[in-house]
């Protein structure tokens, strides 16, 4: 998958190996596992999530999603607050169900939640922990449980955000026949505590969206209304998905179950012209008002390019130099949304796109697709790599001309950025060195925070 | 047959974790004076050279009464602890055998990696951990190949030294033969390959991976060697900052820090040092025991060097152990002379504080008698586990009791895992005015109540006569910071229900199960459940 | 001179009689002056019932599960008939936990409470069934059990179970030094059994050590709690099986097995007539 497959000479004697392609070995993680959806359960207001695995297992991806990643903090739950039966050998071999049915009983009357639901991870998928069993009489008796089968060898945490998502559709919101809301919709996209932005960019995505005229079911994070909000998922007259990828499985679901249409748009908008054009497509889709959405779309524009006009200046006249060649180091809904920003309308030419979240391969044509059209005339390759040793080699590889590159990648890429001189920018999982509150870089005021953080760098030189 | 027994055994790869070696508990309540009595450390010495009464079965003499709590939330496991130990040495590679998600701790040891290398004076780099990153298919047809594939990887991209290879819960289930394959490879490559069984289910409490790391690295790195540096110290520690080089300068010593940032020779050169000493048991009494046993480097027979009189303890000692007996003694009274005057003058400053340590156990103690000599008050204290007695077995390593012999009894002193939901009642009992933490999960908790934290990411700050001073002067700033904790205090809500929050035990739940039985339903689940039945009704 | 001490396992298909012909086995090693230990590893812990004599024997997991520290040597390691040394895996209920994890556990337990000390001259290890999964290859795994025994019959199943055994052990012996040692044949008194068993034993490039015959002293014997050995000394039983371990005590011949295709296994159990009779089981 790698476009670097370089050669080297093995001292090991194998003579077909080469040091430089893809393997299964992965250095410098960025993403957790299917457990870590638990942090997804988390971002829903009052939301507890019971793991069911090992003592550290939970705890690590609160590092990866939460800690590592902004130095989000997890609020009212979270963190050290998560239930876990840390499963011990006694459970490995004699089965580690009882352990479980403890904990939910001492949860419901511990932790004060609206909705709670258990994970079982690796050891107890591996040693045949019935769960289900379990789970179910709570949920007969009507308590607010779900349950999710998310062992880590069965995918990483944007897989398990679609299940559990999903479970909670099944087991929690449950059927409905009634009828659907106009001008209420879902909205899917980043992925909650993965997206380093994402309560900053759920806020932004809200307000537009209400701008024009819709209510939104947010559905995590502060502007969410919790379960209240979540049994009213049915009655949306259609879900928005704002993803690349991750969420199909969610609005097929949903269509399936609801019978309710979607709308996918793979790019997340950043900037006045794509946000705009998004908010015009929705409103289009719903058949809105169009007056009262232009309305707003042009007081948004007004103050959008007040700021860019201001910003304009020093654009043009700073002496000492800017970055004019880009790579983008991410998770493919990050990736795609900053390269045509940047691309289209900052005007820097693309150089590097790795997408690091690991899509489905039924995602990646459509993904590269999207790289084809990243302006007029402007057209680019994507690679996908998860392991953070061939990421370098790439970066390595890359032709970024004479001046300093700009790089918008993770923790990891903080070595080689330096190294290639570059103006560097953590966006995407892990962000260690970042403190994230509300920020955001997208839609009409997050573009301005994005063209704030980029280009402090080029004079914060001394 | 009571002949003498080793203390540890090098034969094996594996090694028992810490609660069938040392009876290791994770859940007690009640003074110190109390866990120091019943922990039998001296019964427990003798047992474990081999020349003790043993306890067999039906004895339960010198067995621990631990509580068995029936809730629980996230801790952390040994094989972290391994990525962190072995996963920071400078010129080796490690392989973590698993799923990717046992390896989303990375981001977070590379940060405190690369801070490490700086404290020591060498240059920052990345962490290289690899995972195998094993799927669903590896865990029903196995992982071996892949394992060797890693291994070739790692060999290839980053030319270690040496490897190691890490087991997690799922590649043990499965029965992953690391250690044959360890063999095998370390033959075909040429160079030690070392596993490393520390699956996360495998030990109730997260230390036995520090002592897993060490076991590795003592068995297959350490030279066999019986040449001496004799002006070379062993320190067994964690990222701290290097301030035993300048303890140690009166004695013209050198420091060997192991394991983290430690390069291979280094760690190699250990069984060459003129003895070891550590900042901690809980962390270094296996791999100085083991030193001791297999390479006669002996360990230094005195109290942790926190304190005054510890401090002189333990610096006599170290003179001692390296023949300069008694040179050191004008370097103590000068030190004395410099350092109580500033501490009179904190004493001062910090006079009715109240402080409440939560640390990794050894530390806790040494920590609550810097905070003494500060003239702090400590009334309660969390330690995460309790050894009933350490590898060695030393009588001077006995820091429980040499806390509540020579700085007096904690009357709440607690064992318990970093278990949120307890340390509001913790907290409550005793009232403090701050803090000190060195892991994840409670500090949040006493941040909403009010508290500010002391999160004492390095571990050497305490240390000798200088780290009391250190510690007073931060804790004047950490207390400043009770305003900002008195802002949340006043707007932000707990994640426990109103029942648990009235509760004043914390460990109620386990001493009287039956209240939890009969404990009430969280409110809002209960309100969700109305919710859900109108719901089906109109539906 | 130190003494080598032979690890040994004992496979086979569930119910083929592993655990009567290993104690048996043992009991005849032991009259014979040598120092034998045996390690039970099926949950349901009944490898040394008749070495025992029925005594109750707490497993090692029990023990594990219940004291959680202190375990001593003397907690799950009981001597029985002649001396023996009996050790019983134990293990979860059927249909939870993991028995493969469970024997990983206590044999490593074993190792380090000092179960195998100098004085041995055997270890053996009576294996539940077939080498399902990483655990129930513990045994065999580096350092442990070099030597492999399977117990099979003329019966089918018990020779494709044997076959998959095979398989097992050859994947260990690529790196190390595990090898086959031979078929013992439990009789079933099927029709041309030993010729059968010769000739599937010569495929897999072993040998058939001895053929047990089928006699009803031997659960007579159970039934009181004993090996034949034990129970009628005299008996033709008894002699078989001091024959089976003087085979097995001057065994030299140990192979990596060559396991078969199942079209190369079916071939042969066509030829000495054995399909027929699973079609008409199947029926």
């Amino acid at each position: 998958m790698s476009a670097v497959s370089k050669r080297v000479s093995n001292k090991a004697g194998n003579k077909n190996v080469q040091a430089h392609t893809q393997t299964n070995s992965i250095v410098h993680p960025r993403y957790g596992c299917m457990i870590g959806a638990a942090y997804s359960v988390a971002a829903i207001t009052r939301g507890v999530p019971i793991v069911h695995c090992g003592p550290g297992c939970i705890d690590k991806q609160y590092f990866i999603l939460c800690s590592d990643n902004g130095n989000q903090g997890v609020g009212y739950m979270g963190g050290g607050a998560i239930p876990s039966t840390n499963i011990g050998e006694n459970d490995v071999v004699f089965g580690g169900a009882p352990k479980l049915e403890r904990l939910i009983d001492a949860s419901l009357k511990i932790m004060d939640g609206d909705i709670y639901v258990a994970f079982s991870g690796c050891s107890s998928a591996l040693v045949g922990d019935d769960v289900e069993s379990i789970t179910r009489p709570y949920q007969n008796s009507g308590l607010p449980l779900v349950y999710v089968d998310a062992p880590g060898f069965k995918g990483n945490n944007l897989i398990g955000h679609e299940l559990v998502v999903n479970a909670i559709i099944d087991q929690f919101v449950g059927p409905y026949k009634g009828r659907k809301k106009k001008g209420l919709v879902n909205l899917w996209t980043e992925v909650p505590y993965f997206n380093t932005n994402w309560r900053g960019d759920l806020i932004e995505l809200k307000r537009i969206l209400e701008g024009v005229g819709f209510t939104v079911n947010v559905l995590f994070g502060i502007e969410s209304g919790g379960v209240s909000e979540w049994k009213s998922i049915p009655k949306a007259s259609f879900n928005i998905l704002l993803s690349p990828w991750v969420g199909m499985d969610i609005v097929r679901h949903l269509e399936e179950k609801y019978g309710q249409p979607w709308v996918h748009f793979p790019s997340i908008p950043i900037g006045e012209e794509s946000t705009s054009a998004f908010l015009r497509e929705v409103v289009e889709f719903a058949g809105n008002d169009k007056e009262k959405a232009e309305k707003f779309i042009a007081n948004e524009a007004k103050q959008y390019y007040y700021f860019l006009e201001h910003f304009a200046d020093f654009f043009s006249e700073y002496w000492f130099g800017l970055p004019s060649r880009f790579a983008v180091v991410s998770d493919s809904a990050y990736n795609i949304a900053f390269s045509i920003f940047l691309a289209d309308q900052l005007g820097l030419i693309p150089v590097k796109h790795i997408i690091t979240d690991n899509p489905p391969d039924i995602y990646r044509d459509k993904i590269q697709e999207l790289y084809k059209h990243l302006s007029e005339g402007i057209s680019s390759e994507v690679e996908f790599i998860e392991d953070g040793y061939l990421v370098e080699q790439s970066l390595k590889a890359a032709d970024f001309g004479s001046g300093a590159p700009l790089i918008l990648g993770t923790s990891w890429e903080r070595n080689i950025a330096r190294e290639l001189g570059a103006i560097f920018l953590e966006v995407s999982t892990p962000a260690m060195e970042e403190i994230v509150i509300n920020r955001s870089y997208i839609g009409y005021r997050g573009a301005l925070s994005l063209i704030e953080r980029i280009y402090t760098p080029t004079v914060n030189v001394f | 047959m009571p002949k003498k027994k080793k203390k540890v055994n090098l034969d094996l790869a594996n090694i028992a974790p810490r609660e069938l070696r040392l009876g290791s508990i994770i859940s007690w309540d009640g003074s110190a004076s109390d866990l120091a009595e019943l922990s039998n450390y001296e019964l427990r010495s003798r047992k474990r050279r081999g020349c003790g009464k043993s306890c067999g079965p039906g004895e339960r003499g010198c067995r621990l009464a631990e509580l068995d709590m029936p809730f629980n939330q996230q801790t952390m496991c040994s094989q972290s602890i391994v990525a962190c130990q072995i996963g920071n040495i400078t010129d080796c590679i490690l392989i973590e055998h698993s799923p990717i998600g046992c390896s989303s701790y990375h981001p977070h040891f590379d940060f405190a990696y690369k801070v490490g290398l700086v404290r020591r004076g060498k240059e920052p780099k990345s962490i290289q951990i690899v995972s195998t990153n094993l799927l669903e298919s590896d865990m029903v047809f196995g992982a071996s190949d892949k394992l060797r594939r890693s291994i070739m990887d790692a060999h290839q991209r980053f030319e270690p030294k040496a490897i190691f290879i890490s087991m997690s819960c799922s590649t043990a289930i499965i029965g992953e033969d690391i250690g044959s394959i360890a063999a095998e490879m370390e033959k075909k490559l040429g160079l030690p390959v070392v596993p490393l069984f520390c699956e996360g289910f495998r030990s109730k409490h997260w230390s036995s991976g520090f002592d897993i790391s060490q076991h590795g690295v003592v068995r297959q790195i350490v030279r066999k060697t019986r040449k001496k540096q004799k002006d070379l110290l062993n320190i067994v520690a964690l990222w701290g900052t290097d301030y035993f080089t300048e303890m140690l300068a009166p004695l013209g010593l050198r420091v060997n820090y192991m394991i983290d940032m430690a390069s291979f020779d280094e760690l190699a050169q250990a069984s060459e040092a003129a003895a070891t000493a550590t900042f901690c048991h809980t962390l270094g009494s296996y791999m100085a025991t083991a030193l001791e046993e297999e390479f006669g480097v002996p360990q230094i027979d005195a109290p942790q060097p926190y304190g005054i009189s510890s401090t002189d303890e333990w610096l006599r000692a170290v003179a001692k152990a390296v023949g300069k007996e008694g040179e050191i003694d004008g370097f103590i009274e000068n030190e004395h002379k410099r350092i109580l005057p500033q501490i009179k003058k904190l004493k001062k400053q910090l006079k009715g504080v109240k402080g409440f340590v939560s640390t990794g156990s050894s530390f806790a103690h040494a920590m609550i008698e810097v905070l003494r000599e500060l003239g702090v008050t400590v009334d309660g204290s969390l330690v995460f586990h309790h050894d009933p007695v350490y590898d060695a077995g030393y009588e001077n390593q006995n820091t429980l009791k040499h806390l509540v012999d020579n700085y007096g009894d904690i009357p709440y002193f607690s064992v318990s895992r970093t278990q949120q939901y307890q340390f509001y009642g913790l907290l409550n009992r005793v009232n403090p005015d701050f803090i000190i933490i060195r892991h994840n999960g409670v500090a949040p908790l006493a941040a909403k109540l009010g508290i500010p934290s002391f999160a004492m990411g390095d571990e050497h700050f305490p240390l000798g006569y200088d780290g009391i001073v250190r510690m007073g002067e931060a804790l004047v700033g950490i207390l400043a910071r009770k305003k900002f904790n008195n802002v949340l205090k006043r707007h932000v809500e707990l994640p426990y229900t109103p029942w648990w929050l009235s509760q004043e035990d914390p460990f109620l739940i386990a001493r009287q199960p039956e209240i939890l039985e009969n404990a009430p339903l969280s409110p809002c689940a209960i309100a969700q459940r109305e919710y859900i039945r109108e719901g089906a009704s109109s539906r | 001179m130190a003494k080598e001490l032979r690890q040994i396992a004992i496979y086979g298909k569930g119910g083929i009689g592993k655990s009567t012909t290993t104690q048996n086995l043992t009991t005849a090693l032991a009259e014979n002056g040598r120092k034998v230990m045996v390690v039970g590893c099926d949950p349901k812990a009944d490898s040394t019932r008749l070495i025992l004599g029925g005594l109750a024997q707490r497993t090692v997991l029990d023990t594990l599960r219940d004291e959680g520290e202190d375990v001593d040597l003397a907690n799950i390691l009981r001597q029985g008939y002649l001396k023996i040394r009996c050790v019983e895996s134990g293990g979860p209920e059927p249909g939870v936990g993991c028995a493969g994890r469970g024997i990983i556990t206590s044999i490593g337990l074993l190792e380090r409470l000092g179960a195998y000390t100098d004085d041995l001259d055997y270890v053996f290890y009576d294996v539940l069934g077939d080498v399902v999964c990483g655990g129930f290859a513990m045994p065999i795994r580096e350092g442990k059990a070099k030597e492999i025994y399977i117990v099979a019959s003329g019966e089918m199943m018990s020779l494709y179970a044997a076959n998959n055994i095979a398989k097992g052990i050859q994947r260990y012996s690529e790196n190390g030094d595990v090898r086959l040692g031979g078929i013992i044949c439990n009789s079933r008194n099927v029709d041309r059994e030993p010729e059968l068993l010769r000739a599937f034993s010569k495929e897999l490039g072993t040998k058939l050590i001895h053929l047990i015959p089928r006699d009803n002293v031997v659960q007579h014997a159970e039934i009181n709690r004993k090996t034949v050995i034990e129970y009628q000394s005299q008996s033709k039983q008894s002699k078989e099986y001091r024959a089976l371990a003087k085979k097995i005590e001057q065994n030299r011949k140990f192979v990596v097995p060559k396991p078969m295709t199942s079209d190369r296994l079916e071939e042969i159990l066509l030829e000495f007539g054995q399909i027929d009779e699973l079609e008409n089981y199947a029926i």
